[in-house]
C-alpha cells in the first residue's frame, strides 16, 4: 500500500496557539472553569485533566482558544528537553502560547497516528528550532513538517495496535490508584479513626486504646541516608538509582537495597516525597528502608502517605530544601501494638503485591510500544 | 477622600505615569526617582499652598494691601516655603518653548529646557531645608520635554488640591511598590511588602520613644509607625524619634522622601558609613526602644575583624571561614536588633527562613538568644510576599520587657496558609487578616480586652454595611444577632441565591441591556464578596479563640516553653512546634467506598484481560 509525504499543516482542520490570561485579574483565573495546559504537561501522554484552569472571563480576555478534545498537542518552547515533545488532550482544553495546537482533519487523518508518527519524530522537530538566545519552534515550522501518511484504514489499524498499549498502561494506572486508595483508607480506619479490628472490646487509657504507646516512625522503622553516587561511576544496568527526583536519576549494575523499599527524595524541589519500589534499587540522594529494617513496610508507607503534609515541613536548607533521615524517623505516630500491625500487613500484602505486578505490566507494556513504533511508522512491517 | 475613591486615583495617576514611560527610552530605574521626586514636589506645593491661606487669612492689611508671606511664616508651621520658581503652579504653566522664556537659575545662568528648569526648581526646594539636601532628584534633564510636561500635568490632577499628607504618602506608597516590582537592586528588596511592616508595627505597638531601623531602605517602617502612632491618637511627630541606616543612597534618598511626604521627620544616615556591619553610625546601642528591619539576607564576605570591632555581639560572633570573613550575615544582623534594645525594647524583623535553623555557631546564638527570655513570637510566612522573590521569610520578635507570666514562653504561629492572593504571584494579609494574627498575639500576653474590642469591630463593620445596602435580604441576615458561623453561612447561601437570579435576569435581558445588566449584577456581586471576606475573617478568628481564650491550634499557633525549645535543639522555626492541621475528613463512608472500589478494580481486570487478548491478537497477524 502507498504511503505519501504530507504536511502537517495541510491535513488540520485547524492549528492554534494559545495565550495566557494576565496573572494580575484574580477574576480571569477565578472561578476554575476551563482546563489550561501548559508544555510541561505535554509529555507523551493523554491528558485528562490539567493543573491550571481558567475562567471564561480569562479565555474571553486572552489569546487562549478552546481546543476540542483529541487535538495533537505539540510544545515549542519552556524548559529543558520540552520543545518537541506531543500529547492528546481526551478533554476539551485551552493552552498557553508555547503550545501549538493541531486539530486534525478526520477525513484526511487519524490524530492518534499522527500522535504516534510525532512520537518519533522528536530529534527532527528539535533540529527544526531556530533562534539565538533560546532556540524555538514555531506553528510555521511545525504546519510544514513533512510526515508519511498510509492510507486512512492503516492509520486506523496502525494507531489501534499501538494504543492497546496505551490502554493497557492506563488501565494498570489505574488500578494502582485504587489499590493504594483502599490500602490509605484500610490504614486511616484502623489507626487514625481507631476502628481497628476489637476496638468495641478495647479500653481507652490516656487517650489511647489500651496497649498502644506515643512514639515515632522510627520506632517502628529506622530510615537511613541513602549512599550517594554520581553519574559519572554509574555502569549502565536495571537497576534503579533513586536521587532527589519523581523517578529514578539513571540505571545502574548493582542495588544495595532488598525490595519492596521506600524512598524519601532527600534534596531539591521533591524533598520529601515518598515512594515505594517493588524492586532493589541503589539509594542515592534519598533517605530510604526496605524490608530486611522492618517487617512492617506497608504500615510505614502508609504512614507517611497519610502524613504527607508533615513531611514536606520537615524541609530545612537555605539555597536547597533538604529532608534528613532523623527528621523522618522523629515522625510523632501513635504506636499500634505488634498484632495489629501484623494483621494490617496481612490484610494490605495482596494488594501491594497487586501493585507491584501492574507497575510491571506497565514498565513492560512501554517497552513493547516503544520497540513496536518505530517500525510501524517505518513501513518495515505488514498489519 | 473614601478609600475607593483613593484607591482609583492612586490607579490612575499611576497608570498614567506609566503609559508615558513605555512611550520613552527610560529604563524603570530611571524613571523612578524623578517621578517620585515630582510627587514630592506635588505634595510640597499642596501644602505650601493651604498654609499660605492660612498665613495670608491672619495677615493685617497695611494700606488696604496685604502683606506677602516670607519663609519664617511657614517655619512655624513645619512647611516648606516654596519660592514662585519652585511651585507646580508656575512649572505647569510655563511656555512650551522654554528657550524664549529667558529663565535663569539659582546660579545665575541661563535655563533652555524644562529638565534645567525641574532640577532648578528641585535645588530651590532643597535650599530651604537641612535634611532634604542632596536628596531630590536632579536628573530632569534625561527627560524629553515633551515628556516631563506631560508628567506635571499627569499631578496636576485637581483631585490632589484637595487632599492631605496622608493621602498624599498613600499615593506615594502606591508609587514605590509598583516601582518595586520592575527595579533591580543588587542589594536587596528596598521596598518592604506593606503587610509584613504592619504585622510588624502591630505587634511591637510603638507609642513613643526611638525607632531604630539599621535597614531602613525606603523607610517604609517610619512610614507604618506613624500611620499606627497617629491611628492612636498621638502625634508620632512628637512622640517618635526615628532613626534609619541605609547603604545604597539610592534607597536612603527614597527613604527621606518618603518621610517628608508623610510628615515625618528622622536621621537618616547613609553611604558607607551605614554599613551597618561595620558601623553603629548612631550610637545607639542599648538605646533604642524600638528596633524594626527588613534586612538583606544571607550576606557573605563580611570581615569578621572589623565587624568585631564595631561590636554590638552580644552572643558572639558567627562562623569565621578560612578568609576570616562572616559566610552568612543573618546572625549579625539578629544580634545587632537584639543589642540595640533598652531595658524595655522591642525589635521585630524580616528573617530568611533558613535562619530558623542554621547550625554549628548560629546554633549557640540562638540558644542564648533564646536564654534571655526576650524572644517574644516567631511568625512563619509563606511564599510570594516578595515583589520581585518567591522566597518564604520569617518574623522575629523581641521584647526585653515582657511580662514575668511568658518570660519562659515563645509564641509560635505558623502563618503561611493564611494569606490573600494579590496575583498569581503576589500575596499579601489584607487588613482582618492581620488583626486576626495579632489577637493571637494578644491573647498570648493576657490583653484579652484588646481581642474583645477586636469582636466588637468585627460587628460593626458587618452593620456598617448593613446600614448602606439596598438589598433588604442582605441587610436582614447581617442585623441577625447570630453567631458569625451562621451569618456567614447564610451569607454564602446568599451570594449563590443572587448568582442564580443574576444568571437569568441577564439571559433574558435583551441584546442592548445585557451588557449594562451584567455590570450591574458582578457591582451586587463585587459588594456581597467584600461583606462575606469580613466575614469569613471573623468566622476564622470566632471559631478557634470563641471569646478570647488562647488555645494551641494545630497547624497555626503554639505556646512552647524554654525546654520544649531546648528539645527541639533550639530551632525556632514555627512549624517544628505548630504542627500540621488535621486533614479533613473526606466524609466518604469507608464499607461503601470499599465496595466501589473493589468493582472498580474487577472491572478494570476485566478490561485489562481483553486488552490482552487484543493484544496477543495483533502480534499474531503481524507475525511476531
Amino acid at each position: 500500500m502507498a504511503w505519501e509525504k504530507v504536511k502537517l499543516g495541510d491535513i488540520c482542520a485547524w492549528v492554534a496557539s494559545g495565550g495566557t490570561p494576565l496573572t494580575s485579574k484574580a477574576d480571569y483565573y477565578s472561578p476554575k472553569e476551563i482546563p489550561w495546559l501548559k508544555t510541561q504537561e505535554v509529555n507523551y501522554c493523554r491528558i485528562y485533566e490539567t493543573n491550571n484552569q481558567i475562567s471564561k472571563k480569562g479565555l474571553e480576555n486572552s489569546s487562549a482558544k478552546l481546543i476540542p478534545a483529541n487535538a495533537v498537542i505539540v510544545a515549542m518552547y519552556g524548559q529543558g528537553d520540552t520543545a518537541g515533545r506531543v500529547a492528546i488532550n481526551k478533554i476539551p482544553l485551552c493552552t498557553n502560547q508555547a503550545c501549538c495546537n493541531l486539530v486534525i482533519d478526520e477525513n484526511k487523518a487519524d490524530y492518534e497516528f499522527v500522535y504516534y508518527n510525532l512520537c518519533t519524530l522528536y530529534d527532527k522537530l528539535v533540529s527544526l528550532k531556530n533562534g539565538g538566545a533560546q532556540p524555538n519552534l514555531n506553528a510555521g515550522l511545525i504546519k510544514n513538517l513533512e510526515i508519511s501518511l498510509p492510507p486512512l484504514s492503516t492509520q486506523k489499524r496502525i494507531a489501534d495496535i499501538l494504543s492497546a498499549y496505551d490502554n493497557l498502561i492506563e488501565n494498570n494506572q489505574k488500578q494502582i490508584k485504587l489499590l493504594e486508595e483502599a490500602a490509605q483508607r484500610l490504614y486511616k480506619q484502623w489507626f487514625i479513626d481507631l476502628r481497628f479490628p476489637g476496638h468495641e472490646t478495647t479500653k481507652i487509657v490516656d487517650g489511647l486504646p489500651e496497649g498502644w504507646r506515643k512514639g515515632s516512625i522510627g520506632d517502628i522503622a529506622e530510615f537511613k541516608r541513602g549512599k550517594v553516587i554520581t553519574k559519572g561511576d554509574v555502569v549502565e544496568g536495571n537497576v534503579p538509582v533513586v536521587a532527589g527526583g519523581l523517578e529514578p536519576a539513571y540505571y545502574h549494575n548493582a542495588s544495595f537495597t532488598e525490595s519492596p523499599v521506600i524512598t524519601v527524595s532527600g534534596s531539591g524541589a521533591n524533598a520529601g516525597f515518598a515512594r515505594m519500589y517493588f524492586q532493589k534499587i541503589w539509594a542515592s540522594d534519598c533517605s530510604y528502608v526496605d524490608s530486611s529494617a522492618t517487617i512492617f513496610i506497608y504500615f510505614v508507607y502508609s504512614f507517611l502517605k497519610e502524613n504527607k503534609k508533615s513531611l514536606d515541613s520537615l524541609q530545612k536548607g537555605a539555597a536547597q530544601p533538604h529532608v534528613y533521615a532523623k527528621d523522618i524517623n522523629a515522625l510523632k505516630l501513635n504506636c499500634p501494638p505488634k498484632d495489629l500491625l501484623v494483621k494490617f500487613e496481612k490484610s494490605v500484602k495482596p494488594l501491594f503485591d497487586k501493585i507491584g505486578k501492574c507497575q510491571n505490566v506497565i514498565e513492560k507494556s512501554k517497552d513493547a510500544r516503544d520497540r513496536l513504533l518505530p517500525k510501524l511508522m517505518s513501513k518495515k512491517m505488514e498489519v | 477622600m473614601d478609600n475607593k475613591s483613593l484607591k482609583k486615583l492612586e490607579a490612575d495617576l499611576w497608570e498614567s505615569a506609566d503609559l508615558l514611560r513605555a512611550d520613552s527610552k527610560l529604563t524603570s530605574n530611571q524613571y523612578c526617582m524623578p517621578v517620585l521626586g515630582l510627587l514630592f514636589l506635588r505634595y510640597a506645593y499642596g501644602r505650601f499652598k493651604r498654609v499660605e491661606t492660612e498665613i495670608l487669612k491672619n495677615r493685617p492689611s497695611r494700606g488696604g494691601r496685604v502683606l506677602p508671606v516670607e519663609p519664617s511664616d511657614f517655619a512655624s508651621k513645619s512647611a516648606l516655603f516654596l519660592p514662585k520658581e519652585a511651585q507646580f503652579d508656575y512649572l505647569v504653566n510655563l511656555p512650551a518653548n522654554i528657550a524664549s522664556a529667558k529663565l535663569k537659575n539659582v546660579h545665575g545662568q541661563p535655563l533652555n529646557s524644562l529638565g534645567e528648569v525641574v532640577n532648578n526648581a528641585m535645588e530651590l526646594v532643597e535650599a530651604q531645608s537641612e535634611k532634604l539636601k542632596g536628596v531630590l532628584p536632579k536628573t530632569y534633564t534625561d527627560f524629553k520635554d515633551e515628556l516631563l510636561a506631560e508628567l506635571l500635568r499627569t499631578f496636576n490632577n485637581n483631585a490632589l488640591d484637595d487632599v492631605g499628607g496622608d493621602v498624599m504618602g498613600r499615593i506615594y506608597e502606591y508609587f514605590l511598590s509598583k516601582f518595586a516590582k520592575n527595579i533591580a537592586s543588587d542589594d536587596g528588596v528596598f521596598f518592604t511588602p506593606k503587610s509584613l511592616v504592619k504585622m510588624i508595627v502591630n505587634v511591637l505597638e510603638p507609642t513613643h520613644g526611638v525607632l531604630l531601623d539599621p535597614a531602613c531602605g525606603s523607610g517604609g517602617m517610619f512610614v507604618q509607625t506613624g500611620d499606627f502612632v497617629n491611628a492612636a491618637g498621638m502625634a508620632s511627630n512628637e512622640t517618635m524619634t526615628f532613626y534609619g541606616q541605609e547603604k545604597v543612597e539610592y534607597n536612603a534618598q527614597l527613604c527621606q522622601m518618603n518621610m517628608a511626604v508623610h510628615g515625618l521627620t528622622g536621621v537618616v544616615k547613609s553611604g558607607d558609613e551605614a554599613n551597618s556591619f561595620y558601623h553603629d553610625a548612631h550610637n545607639l546601642e542599648g538605646q533604642c526602644d524600638y528596633v524594626m528591619a527588613n534586612p538583606p539576607f544571607n550576606v557573605d564576605k563580611v570581615k569578621a575583624e572589623s565587624c568585631q570591632n564595631a561590636g554590638r555581639l552580644p552572643f558572639g560572633l558567627p562562623a569565621v571561614n578560612k578568609d576570616k570573613e562572616i559566610g552568612n550575615g543573618n546572625y549579625l544582623w539578629i544580634s545587632y536588633f537584639y543589642s540595640y534594645l533598652n531595658e524595655k525594647g522591642r525589635a521585630g524583623f524580616v528573617m530568611a527562613a533558613s535562619a530558623t535553623d542554621s547550625q554549628s555557631k548560629d546554633k549557640d546564638i540562638r540558644e542564648k538568644l533564646v536564654a534571655t527570655g526576650h524572644v517574644d513570637c516567631m511568625i512563619s510566612v509563606g511564599n510570594n510576599f516578595f515583589y520581585t522573590k518567591s522566597l518564604p521569610c520569617t518574623l522575629w520578635f523581641f521584647d526585653k520587657g515582657k511580662k514575668k507570666k511568658i518570660q519562659d514562653k515563645v509564641l509560635f504561629i505558623d502563618a503561611r496558609n493564611y494569606y490573600t492572593v494579590v496575583d498569581r504571584t503576589l500575596n499579601e494579609w489584607n487588613e482582618w487578616q492581620l488583626k486576626n494574627l495579632n489577637a493571637i498575639v494578644w491573647l498570648y500576653r493576657g490583653e484579652t480586652d484588646k481581642y474583645e474590642y477586636l469582636l466588637v469591630e468585627y460587628r460593626n463593620a458587618l452593620l456598617a454595611y448593613a446600614d448602606t445596602t439596598e438589598d433588604k435580604q442582605l441587610e436582614k441576615i447581617l442585623r441577625k444577632s447570630a453567631k458569625i458561623a451562621k451569618i456567614f453561612a447564610e451569607l454564602k447561601e446568599h451570594r449563590e441565591t443572587l448568582r442564580a437570579q443574576a444568571k437569568t435576569a441577564v439571559e433574558s435581558a435583551d441584546k442592548k441591556s445585557k451588557k449594562k445588566s451584567q455590570e450591574g449584577w458582578d457591582a451586587r456581586l463585587a459588594e456581597l464578596d467584600e461583606i462575606i471576606g469580613v466575614a469569613k475573617e471573623a468566622d476564622w478568628l470566632y471559631e478557634k479563640f470563641g471569646d478570647g481564650k488562647y488555645k494551641d491550634i494545630l497547624g497555626l499557633c503554639k505556646i512552647a516553653t524554654r525546654a520544649e525549645i531546648a528539645e527541639k535543639n533550639y530551632s525556632l522555626t514555627p512549624g517544628a512546634y505548630v504542627g500540621v492541621a488535621p486533614v479533613e475528613d473526606d466524609g466518604v463512608d469507608f464499607a461503601e467506598r470499599m465496595t466501589e472500589i473493589h468493582q472498580e478494580l474487577l472491572k478494570l481486570q476485566d478490561e485489562s484481560n481483553a486488552l490482552m487478548k487484543t493484544i496477543s491478537k495483533n502480534m499474531k497477524e503481524m507475525g511476531l
